[in-house]
Parts: structure tokens; C-alpha cells; sequence
């Protein structure tokens, strides 16, 4: 196992195989398109962090904003809150989502596949709704406190999800199922027959759990676990819905509201958002320094074993517990959603508050069918064009000797510098003012591109990773065999690539399609798509109707995924990783 | 007007207000059905709308129409220069007798039209399950000092809304029904039970989280499932309403059919469509108001007197706007602040903002309750 951390990767050079000078125009071309797209806004904001003054006008450069931010000890206060919560949370959520991925992919759990697809229904889960749900569902006087306030030997309310474990345990399960999508493939596709090396050679189930499956599965584990941290850092719905009754406050809470108040206050949340900057730089060094020179190659020409691990006696067990993890993290959230549908008032517990006015009315609402159509494009334009994009920027800085892959890589994970909020107005200073965008000003090819680059974080990671895992000697055969790189993409990467192309595009769809933060930015009436109506109806005061729209969001994940699964059972593709 | 109106065919609108939801729906059919000129728009709250509009400005390609929404918003807007003059600009509606406005629409500015009054500001609401008549607060300093009040009152959050500030402003500034010492005791011995904004106040009200809530909000659609909520009117206090608003875009592409829903959003014809529809207050005298039942059958408590009637006006919206971004100490609340420091930060705040605006701002905008 050991010897399988190779020291290093050979590389295809692209230089060698198009030339020096042709061979890297488009590569930089692509590098600089990106750059524009990304570092662009996040420049424009970073400027404004500098600036003095009022936004808008003209101002001396200066440090003030930043004195003042960073000379605050509550800054402290909150930078340490944040980090602990979020530490804790993907902590926790590592746990879960690695358990689950490792019980799906590599043992003979029953129902895997069903309990994959709950997982992946767990993820549509639009964030917050589900989070009023948990507020009336734990809340003081929430549904299970009252059902618990029957039995005799209880005293007040057991739960309070207004608290610090009320947020790690509501965050914690939406990262738990983020963690798992990420982990699944790097299990599935391990090499069984280094377990079995390992029991041939007198290791109980156990120690091959710690010594070869958890040391082979760690790249991925951590690779999902520095990205759920940097998403658990920026994190907002949940911190301020759950943590503002109980009085606590992090990073993302006071951001949103600097940049947000009359008068905005941009030059001080820019500022605030330097902290990210650090993150995601500690991030990425962190990530080079501990999986730098190891090879997580588990595609190559030798073939693989795929054999699962027999549970025993804990087999149906593993499944309950599986099935466990469901019903509390989704079943019961989405319950209350769905119950909130039918109730003239979300929340208010009688008889005669049941109605179906609220999807007679949406239904029949023009709006909401013309943005369901959006809805739909829209995930398919940001599948698509994310997808695409992103692998190029994986392929260039995984299996390239691109000079400036260093580059491409920061750049994919810059947009994950500035919260959504922050992010937002960069790209409104940025785009709307650019004669680029003009003609698609307000169409749903904005609102894609905006989104595109939104995912390159995501999008690239996943895909970098399963690039990582092809073995450069099948490239290089088809080399030797006389295949241009076009037909050895073609037909040597492309196919073993489709499985995690796939997971991609599923990601991307429906990550695009439940934005709303940067949404509200871009989209016009002919653009409107169900997160713009789940936004206005939960703004107008009608959560009731915004939930019809959510609930509709998640019909078309579900029918994403349905998709997605029978491609995969059309093309033969083992497993969407 | 109207014919090149109908030409252009179609109007956007960026904010709700009257617009928001299917009610919104529903007035923009009937505008279409008269005029034969269709009306969209999108929310965007206030912020992400004015951020939207400042950079399709500046970048000369203007999206909106119509600029909606509530105050400090419309006021921020015009200072930005993003509004045309309404001066000559033809709107019928507007040369009518004095007497069928509650509040002149065009009285609080040249760049934008007064379209409703809305939620009325000197109440509190209660949960009835959980406060017994007995026990119901007779003004602002009772709620503040009284212990029976102890972790019965739901309010929002300073550090994540400026909506403290902004009921200062009207209970306090304007109406002197809630000093800063009873915001300041509210906060430090009251143990008020802390929301991220006003609906998510009114919410955890219905949902019986807290006895009292400190302002009116979004209760009607709870109120009307069943929830157990009553309006408290506190006699001798002053209501203060405010308002929302809409002017003319620069630039917009289609001007004459803005015009055309504005004149029409303030007119008899209009006003009556609108209030019968979203059941709201009218601007008009010859307009009756159809309030929901939760806000028309408000008890008048402590007395038998109802306090006098005030829009908000511009310059208060901004002033409390002002108010909470640049005073820190409101931000303290939650957590503690001395009470000499909290009042003395504000009043510093509140002579320095008076000294340049030409003195004390006291006096709201009188209005024809109905």
C-alpha cells in the first residue's frame, strides 16, 4: 500500500505534443478568459476594500477599513466562532457522510443503491426551508417537544435547536450527504484486492478498515472535508435563523449585513471577506502539502477487483442505521415541508388550517410554468458549459504540463474567496458593465454564465479528482499506438471519464438551480426561474407558496437524477463516479 | 401618453410592493385588461435592487422601468440621480382636488409618487394564548420596566437588521412614545427573544415562541390560519405609517407605459382595484380602506383615545437608516452595553444629524386615518 504513493506523476506535456509555441496559445487563452471572468469582480472587490468613503464615489486609497475591522476584538470573537462551528460541523459530518459512502460503496449493505439515491434526495433538499422546518420541528415549541411534553418524567422542552448544537446538527446533516457524494467514488473505485493482500496477511476487518481502505479512501475524504469547511465557513441561512435567537453570531451573518444596510457598508465586508482569502489560501496549501507527491491512481490497465466487504451479523443493522440517518436528516424536514403546503399558515396546527389553495393557485400561476421551463434550461445550460469548462481547467492542471496550471487552479478556486452576498455584487460591478454581456444582459445565458463560473470551485474539484485516478499509461499506449490526443480523448479518457462526467453535470445542475443569492442579481421576468419564485414568495410573506416552488425544485432534481441514472444503466457506466 | 403607451406595450417594474405575489398578479391583469399593456417585474428587496439599478446606470442599459419600493430606498435612489422629474411629466391623477388624498402622493418628492400607505406603526401584537387580557401592556415604558414582561417579548436583532433603529425613529424620534431608555431596558432586563428580521418575528408569535411582539408585520396570513394573534393599539400614542413608493427610471424603455401604470396605481379607478385585492390602506379619502380583520379589529388599550395619524416622511426614513449603519451601540444591544453609553452614542448622533439638517425633525407628515 505504501509503495503506491509514487513519488511523481509523469505528465503529457502539451507543449510536446502540439508544438511550443501553438501547443499552450489556447491554454492561456482559456487561462485568461477564466481569469477575466473570475478575478475580474473579485479584483473590483478587493479594491473596494481599500477604499475610503462612500461606495460610489471618489476615494483615497487607504488601510482604514481594515484597521477598523481587523483592530475590532469582536471581529475576533466572530472569526473564532466561526471557525470552531464550522470545525465541528464538517468534523461530525465527515463522520456520517464517510461511514455512509464507505457502507454504500464497499460493503454488501442491502439497499445501497436505494439508500444512495435517499442521499442524493437529502442534497436536493432546498437549505432554507428546511431549516424553518427544523425550527418547527425542534423549535421550544416545536413538534417534537410537544409530543414529548406527553410523557410523565419530562420537564420543558428537550430540544432547542435555537443553540450552538442546534446549528452543528442542522448544518452537519446537509454536509453529512455532501460529504458522502464526494467520498462515494474514491471507495467505489478501490482496488479490493489490496484488502484481500491485507487479510491474506493476518489482519482482522478492522485494521484493514484503518491500515489500507481509510489511508487509500483519505485524499478524497480530505479533499471533501477542506471543501464542506470553506462551505461551512461561508454558511449563512443556518447561522442566521438558528444562531440570532441564541445570540450567535459568525463571519457570513455580519458580512450579509454590511453589504446589505442602507448605507452598505461594502468597504468593511470586503474587508471581512479578506479572512476567506486566508482560508482558501490555507486550504489549497494544506490540501498540496498533505497529498502532494502521492498518486491516486485506481484506473489503470491492470483492471481492479471490486469485491464488497461482508458485514455479517451487522448487515441489516448498517441498513437501519442508513435508514436512520434518512428519516431524521429528510424524511421529517421534508414532511413538515410538505404538510406546510397544504396548510393555510406554515406552522400553525389546526384542522381548519388545511387548504389546497396554495398549489391550486401556483399551478395555475403562468409565471410559475414558464420558470419551471427556465428552471430546467437554466441546470442544463450550467450542467452543460460547467461541466465542460471545468474539466478543461481539471485536464490542464492535473494532466498537463500547462506552465501556468498553478494558476488555473487558484483561479477555479477563487469565487470560494467571497461569501455569496459579497460575491453577488463583484460580478453585478463586474458584468453588467461589460459590452461582452449586453445582448444577454437579463436572459438565461447570463444567469448560466454567472452560475458557470459560480461552480468552477465544485465542478473542478470533483472532476480533478477522477482525473487524478486514470493512470497516465493508458494516455501514453494510445500514444505509442500511433491515437492523436484527439482520439486518445476520445477514446481513452472520454469513456473512462463519463462516470464522474456525469456526476458532474448532476451537481452542477442542481447546485445551479437552487442559487438564489446570485440570482436575484441577474434574472429579468423572461428569466425567472423557481428559486427567484421560491425568493419572492418567501419575501412577500407567503412561505406557504414558496414551498410549492421548492417542492417543484426538488420534482426536478429527482427527475435529473432519474435521468442521470438511466444513462448510466443505458451506457453501461458501473456507477455515476 | 396612453397610445404611445400602448405601443411600447409592456412595463417593468423593479421591487413588489403592490405588485408582490399572485394579489400582484392579479392587479397586473387588470391593468393589462384596461390598458392592454402587460406589467412584470422582480424582487430584489432593496438592496440587490438598487445595486442592480446603480450598475445598469452606469453602464447606460437600464432594465427597469419603474423603480419600487420602501423607504429610505425611493429617497437613496433620486439622490443617486436614478429617477426623472415627475414635474412635467403627465399624470391626471395628480392635478385632483387635495381633499381625495390622505396623503398628497407627490408630496414627498419631484422623482416619486407616494403609492400606499402601508403598516401602520404603534402596536404591538400578542399571542392570546399565552398573554391573558389582564396582563395586556398599556404603552411602550410598561413593556420595557414592567418584570411580568420577562422573556415574553419577541424582537429583532440590531447586528442583523436595522429595523430597532428604524422603530426608534417612529415610536421615539417622531411620536415620543418609547424612549432610549426603555429600548435599552428592553434589551437588558426584559430578555426579549431575538429574530433576524421582522416576519421571522411575527412567525415565531404565531408559533407561540413569545407572548408579545414589538411592531406590526406580516401576521394577516397567520392570523387568518388560526393562529391566536391579536393587534394591541396603544392609546394616546401616535401611529406612524409608512409608505411605498415609485418613480421614473432614466432612461427607461418604455416611459409612457411607466407613466401610465403610475397615474393608474394612484387613481380612484386604480386605488379601489388595488385595496380591494391586496385588502391594504388606500391613499384616497374616496377610497375605503379593506384592512384585514387582525388589523381593522385592533384593541385600543390603556385608555379610550387613539393616538394622532402620521406618514413617515423622507427625511426620517433616511435619518433612521443613518441611524442604525452608523452608530454602533445599537449593535451592543444584544450583548450588553451600559446604558449611559447607548444613550449618549445616539443623542451625539441625533444633535449632530439635526445641526445638519436645520434642526430637530420632529414632525411626521399628518394623515386622514380612516
Amino acid at each position: 500500500v505504501t509503495e503506491l504513493a509514487l513519488p511523481a506523476q509523469r505528465r503529457w506535456s502539451v507543449a510536446g505534443l502540439y508544438g511550443p509555441v501553438r501547443a499552450s496559445w489556447y491554454a492561456w487563452l482559456f487561462t485568461a478568459v477564466l481569469a477575466a471572468l473570475v478575478l475580474y469582480p473579485l479584483a473590483m472587490l478587493f479594491l473596494a476594500s481599500f477604499r475610503g468613503g462612500e461606495e460610489g464615489q471618489a476615494a483615497a486609497i487607504t488601510l482604514a477599513n481594515y484597521q477598523r475591522i481587523f483592530g475590532s476584538l469582536a471581529t475576533y470573537e466572530l472569526i473564532w466562532t466561526t471557525i470552531w462551528l464550522a470545525t465541528v460541523r464538517v468534523a461530525l459530518a465527515c463522520c456520517v457522510g464517510v461511514v455512509l459512502a464507505w457502507l454504500v460503496a464497499r460493503t454488501d449493505m442491502p439497499w445501497r443503491q436505494g439508500i444512495e439515491v435517499l442521499v442524493w434526495i437529502k442534497f436536493f433538499s432546498p437549505p432554507l426551508p428546511m431549516v424553518v422546518a427544523w425550527i418547527l420541528l425542534a423549535g421550544k415549541t416545536g413538534v417534537l417537544n410537544s409530543l414529548l411534553a406527553n410523557l410523565p418524567f419530562v420537564q420543558g422542552p428537550v430540544f432547542d435547536v435555537y443553540s450552538y448544537w442546534g446549528i452543528v446538527f442542522v448544518s452537519a446533516l446537509q454536509l453529512s450527504a455532501f460529504i458522502f457524494l464526494l467520498t462515494v467514488p474514491a471507495f467505489r473505485s478501490m482496488d479490493a484486492s489490496l484488502e484481500d493482500a491485507g487479510k491474506v496477511a493476518g489482519a482482522g476487518s478492522l485494521r484493514v478498515l484503518r491500515r489500507i481502505t481509510a489511508p487509500l479512501a483519505l485524499p478524497a475524504i480530505l479533499g471533501a472535508s477542506l471543501y464542506a469547511f470553506i462551505f461551512a465557513l461561508e454558511s449563512f441561512e443556518t447561522e442566521v435563523m438558528l444562531g440570532t435567537p441564541a445570540r450567535i453570531y459568525v463571519l457570513s451573518t455580519q458580512i450579509y449585513v454590511l453589504a446589505q444596510q442602507y448605507p452598505n457598508d461594502l468597504s468593511g465586508a470586503t474587508a471581512l471577506s479578506a479572512f476567506f482569502l486566508v482560508a482558501v489560501a490555507g486550504v489549497i496549501a494544506l490540501q498540496s502539502r498533505l497529498l502532494g507527491g502521492r498518486s491516486f491512481t485506481t484506473v489503470s490497465g491492470h483492471g481492479y477487483a471490486v469485491r464488497p466487504v461482508a458485514l455479517g451479523k451487522w448487515r441489516w443493522p448498517a441498513c437501519a442505521i442508513c435508514l436512520l440517518y434518512f428519516a431524521v436528516s429528510t424524511l421529517l424536514p421534508l414532511a413538515m415541508l410538505i404538510l406546510g403546503t397544504f396548510m393555510r399558515g406554515w406552522g400553525i396546527w389546526s384542522a381548519s388550517n388545511l387548504t389546497l389553495n396554495h398549489w391550486q393557485v401556483s399551478l395555475r400561476d403562468p409565471r410559475l410554468m414558464a420558470a419551471l421551463t427556465n428552471t430546467v434550461v437554466l441546470g442544463l445550460l450550467v450542467g452543460l458549459g460547467g461541466t465542460a469548462v471545468c474539466a478543461a481547467a481539471a485536464y490542464l492542471w492535473v494532466r498537463t504540463r500547462f506552465a501556468g496550471r498553478r494558476v488555473l487552479e487558484f483561479i477555479t478556486w477563487s469565487p470560494r474567496i467571497a461569501p455569496g452576498p459579497v460575491l453577488a455584487i463583484g460580478f453585478a460591478w463586474a458584468y453588467i458593465g461589460l459590452p461582452i454581456f449586453r445582448p444577454i444582459l437579463g436572459t438565461l445565458l447570463m444567469l448560466a454564465v454567472v452560475l458557470v463560473v459560480n461552480s468552477l470551485p465544485l465542478g473542478s474539484r470533483i472532476l480533478a479528482g477522477g482525473m487524478h485516478q486514470v493512470a497516465y499509461e493508458l494516455e501514453e499506449a494510445a500514444q505509442i499506438s500511433g491515437a492523436s490526443w484527439l482520439t486518445t480523448f476520445r477514446r481513452v479518457l472520454l469513456p473512462l471519464l463519463a462516470p464522474v462526467l456525469v456526476t458532474s453535470f448532476v451537481l452542477l445542475f442542481l447546485v445551479a438551480i437552487r442559487n438564489l443569492v446570485l440570482i436575484i442579481f441577474f434574472y429579468t421576468p423572461e428569466s425567472r426561474v423557481l428559486s427567484a419564485i421560491l425568493w419572492e414568495g418567501w419575501r412577500g410573506g407567503n412561505p406557504e407558496r414558496a414551498l410549492v416552488a421548492g417542492l417543484i425544485m426538488m420534482a426536478i432534481s429527482l427527475v435529473a437524477l432519474g435521468a442521470a441514472l438511466l444513462l448510466r444503466r443505458r451506457s453501461g457506466i458501473a456507477s455515476f463516479y | 401618453v396612453v397610445d404611445a403607451a400602448k405601443q411600447e406595450g409592456r412595463v417593468l417594474v423593479y421591487g413588489t410592493g403592490f405588485l408582490r405575489g399572485v394579489e400582484g398578479a392579479m392587479i397586473a391583469q387588470e391593468f393589462q385588461r384596461i390598458y392592454g399593456i402587460s406589467v412584470d417585474n422582480v424582487d430584489g428587496a432593496g438592496s440587490p435592487s438598487f445595486q442592480r439599478l446603480r450598475e445598469e446606470a452606469k453602464a447606460g442599459v437600464p432594465t427597469a422601468d419603474i423603480y419600487l419600493a420602501s423607504p429610505p430606498w425611493p429617497a437613496v435612489v433620486e439622490k443617486e440621480g436614478f429617477l426623472v422629474s415627475l414635474q412635467d411629466k403627465r399624470l391626471p391623477a395628480l392635478k385632483e382636488p387635495k381633499s381625495v388624498w390622505k396623503v398628497d402622493p407627490a408630496s414627498m418628492s419631484e422623482a416619486y409618487l407616494v403609492q400606499a400607505p402601508i403598516y401602520p406603526n404603534g402596536h404591538v401584537v400578542i399571542n392570546t394564548k399565552l398573554l391573558q387580557p389582564a396582563d395586556y401592556p398599556k404603552n411602550f415604558h410598561e413593556l420595557a420596566v414592567d418584570p411580568r414582561y420577562i422573556g415574553k417579548i419577541a424582537w429583532v436583532d440590531p447586528k442583523t437588521t436595522g429595523d430597532v433603529a428604524f422603530k426608534w425613529t417612529i415610536w421615539g424620534y417622531i411620536a415620543n412614545a418609547l424612549s432610549l431608555q426603555d429600548v435599552w431596558a428592553i434589551y437588558a432586563n426584559q430578555k426579549p427573544a431575538l429574530y433576524a428580521d421582522p416576519p421571522a418575528e411575527a412567525e415565531a408569535l404565531a408559533r407561540g415562541e413569545a407572548a408579545i411582539a414589538m411592531g406590526l408585520s406580516t401576521f394577516e396570513a397567520a392570523a387568518e390560519a388560526g393562529a391566536p394573534i391579536k393587534v394591541l393599539r396603544f392609546a394616546d400614542t401616535p401611529v406612524v405609517t409608512n409608505i411605498s413608493a415609485f418613480g421614473l427610471v432614466k432612461q427607461a424603455q418604455h416611459p409612457n407605459a411607466a407613466l401610465v401604470l403610475m397615474n393608474w396605481a394612484v387613481s380612484r379607478e386604480g386605488q379601489e382595484f388595488i385595496t380591494q385585492t391586496r385588502r391594504s390602506m388606500s391613499l384616497r379619502t374616496d377610497v375605503t380602506d379593506k384592512l384585514p380583520d387582525v388589523l381593522q379589529n385592533a384593541e385600543l388599550v390603556g385608555g379610550t383615545k387613539k393616538g394622532a395619524a402620521y406618514v413617515l416622511a423622507p427625511v426620517h426614513a433616511v435619518f433612521s437608516a443613518d441611524l442604525h449603519s452608523k452608530v454602533e451601540v445599537w449593535r451592543r444591544l444584544p450583548t450588553g452595553v451600559p446604558q449611559a453609553d447607548f444613550e449618549t452614542a445616539i443623542t451625539d448622533f441625533v444633535k449632530q444629524w439635526e445641526a445638519a439638517n436645520g434642526g430637530p425633525q420632529h414632525q411626521a407628515i399628518p394623515f386622514v386615518e380612516r
